[in-house]
């Protein structure tokens, strides 16, 4: 049975395409946790941007990343993931330890 | 050395097996491999936070384990440890040796076909403890603070640190501490443990802060002392980079411009010194507080605005949306001029505007270059614009002018600063337009008048090329500022010291 050859890719890098790659995988491995994918989208919605790895630090992600957007951020974790109250976030930390943070 | 180091330590094993299934809490490491359960010394515990792994990847006996995995000990005598059994739950997989290991001085685990999502396939990972570093909060740096070095330690086993022992454990951790320059010929530094602290329960991962590195190094950490296992010290080591150096004026806990300018045709020289020192405390996690002195002082020929002012800066962050923050900053304030002629006490109430999209630094956008895997340093600019709007009430306590001697002022101060970023280059500028409600006293060439309803501004504009801790800057100031608005419009070329 002959089989169609699948469509040459176009030439050229399209700019988000690896981030992207990474992202959903990411995602997959959150998916089994909805606390993870929670934490992600909230950065991700919180920040306008996309996280990359979980080693990613918040002011890579956050930017201007200050005190100010740091406790909005802790806020909107509060209430759209269930983040506990003395939850306190700093610039230096990466998304896996938020994750810890708020998730356990 | 080892043994002594060690018996300062007391270390206590975690009795309860209730303990380490509880959830690691704020650990910033993504791959682990630990002796998690004191009680079960021969379960190896394998995390992969970036991956989930497949029940597949379960063995139940050594011949089947054996083709999987292996457990090798590549120190001077090379050998493996029979893995028993192997069960696999989410992003973890836990392995039971047949042995407890002689050495960790060079133990890794080895799978050869880990089946995963996303793929991992052959996989390599060291059982020992590790070393990251949680990097020095740049917004602390930005707004003044002179942070620490900050490294999380993940150890082999479970350990506590008995309360009356926790100062011992940082003398011990402290004297095995090497920190070292790479680059300068393994310039050593020598390091201070600060605090060590147990990072959830159970305490299997630490953080320790760390002083006496130099700023804006990238140097070698090695650190021990903390832990053993099966009777050997354990090191572990990474390579940390120290707090940056600052770009500029606005960001520099310490700022120092001098200016000198000779003119032999004229027989004319000008000096000027150009001073901001600045840090902040956060308190809460909405309050940021610190005292900041602003002065310009020049000779008469210099035209400086000869005036300085001493602050405590209170700053509330006020709850925002992602694309709009405000803050409103309340400052005690106390302003003169050279002569100390004229002096205003009062308080300024400024709200800030930050836009996200309008404050994008270099630094910034080449860490997003980076995340987005686009081509190295294709980024070159940078760019920072903040509005704000403030008040400025208080009374003249000073003035040469008798009409406006111990009079009250409220003026409406409205300003914009900003700042353009290419490679080493950095342009920045601030304005402040003042409306003048009150009376207020006004120098002209040494003549005093007053106006009253007026509006005055002040600006400037830097231009600076950075070495590191100096740099070179060309700056311009223009315009009227209180204390005793004098007429300000000098340019001048400085040496500038950043700390």
């Amino acid at each position: 049975m002959a089989t169609k050859k699948a469509p040459k890719k176009e030439t050229g890098t399209k700019k988000s395409g690896p981030s992207k790659a990474t992202h959903l995988a990411l995602l997959s491995v959150a998916d089994d946790v909805d606390c993870r994918t929670c934490v992600i989208h909230t950065i991700e919605a919180q920040c306008n941007t996309t996280v990359g790895s979980l080693g990613d630090k918040l002011k890579d992600v956050c930017s201007p990343c200050d005190t100010g957007a740091m406790a909005d951020l802790a806020d909107a974790l509060r209430q759209k993931c269930g983040a506990s109250g003395d939850l306190n976030l700093t610039c230096s930390m990466s998304i896996i330890q938020v994750i810890h943070a708020v998730c356990g | 050395m080892h043994t002594r180091t060690a018996t300062v330590i007391v270390l206590a094993l975690l009795s309860t097996a209730q303990a380490w299934s509880q959830p690691r809490v704020n650990s910033a490491f993504l791959n682990t491999a630990s002796f998690p359960d004191p009680n079960k010394p021969k379960e190896l515990v394998i995390v992969r936070e970036d991956n989930t792994l497949d029940p597949s990847n379960a063995c139940p006996d050594i011949a089947t384990c054996t083709k999987m995995y292996r457990l090798e000990d590549r120190g001077d005598t090379y050998r493996t440890y029979d893995i028993e059994s192997v069960r696999i739950a989410g992003t973890t997989l836990t392995a039971d040796l047949a042995e407890v290991p002689t050495s960790t001085k060079k133990l890794t685990f080895v799978a050869f076909n880990l089946k995963a999502t996303p793929k991992i396939g052959y996989l390599e990972m060291p059982v020992s403890p590790q070393l990251l570093q949680l990097d020095v909060d740049e917004t602390e740096a930005f707004e003044g603070l002179r942070s620490p070095v900050i490294v999380q330690y993940q150890a082999l086993t479970p350990l506590t640190i008995k309360p009356n022992d926790e100062r011992r454990t940082r003398a011990a951790i402290s004297s095995a501490l090497a920190i070292t320059d790479a680059a300068d010929f393994d310039r050593p530094y020598p390091g201070y443990v600060e605090s060590i602290a147990p990072v959830g329960q159970p305490a299997e991962v630490f953080e320790l802060r760390i002083s006496g590195a130099p700023r804006g190094k990238k140097l070698n950490l090695q650190l021990g002392g903390l832990e053993t296992f099966n009777g050997q010290a354990q090191q572990a080591t990474t390579t940390i980079q120290t707090i940056a150096i600052p770009k500029g004026r606005a960001d520099a806990t310490l700022y120092l411009q001098l200016s000198a300018e000779a003119n032999d045709v004229k027989r004319e020289r000008k000096y000027t010194i150009d001073t901001r020192v600045h840090d902040v405390w956060r308190t809460g996690s909405r309050w940021n507080i610190g005292p900041t002195l602003d002065a310009t002082f020049g000779n008469k020929t210099a035209k400086a605005p000869n005036s300085g002012a001493l602050s405590v800066d209170l700053r509330y962050f006020i709850p925002g949306t992602p694309t709009f923050r405000t803050n409103i900053t309340v400052s005690p304030i106390l302003r003169t001029d050279r002569s100390r002629d004229n002096e205003d006490l009062g308080s300024d109430i400024v709200l800030e505007a930050v836009i996200p999209k309008l404050e994008r630094s270099l630094d910034e956008r080449r860490k997003e270059e980076k995340r987005l895997k686009g081509p190295p340093l294709a980024i070159v600019w940078g760019w920072k614009l903040r509005p704000s709007v403030g008040f400025e009430l208080g009374k003249h306590i000073k003035s040469s002018s008798a009409e406006v001697d111990n009079t009250k002022f409220s003026r409406l101060r409205v300003g914009l600063s900003g700042a353009l970023e290419f490679g080493k280059w950095n342009l920045s500028t601030s304005v402040q337009h003042r409306y003048l409600f009150d009376r207020e006293l006004v120098l002209q060439d040494g003549s005093v008048s007053t106006i009253s309803d007026s509006s005055k501004t002040y600006g400037r504009v830097d231009l600076s090329y950075d070495l590191g801790v100096v740099g070179l800057t060309l700056t311009h100031l223009n315009g009227r500022q209180p204390p005793a608005f004098s007429s300000t419009h000098s340019t001048s070329l400085g040496l500038t010291f950043k700390f």
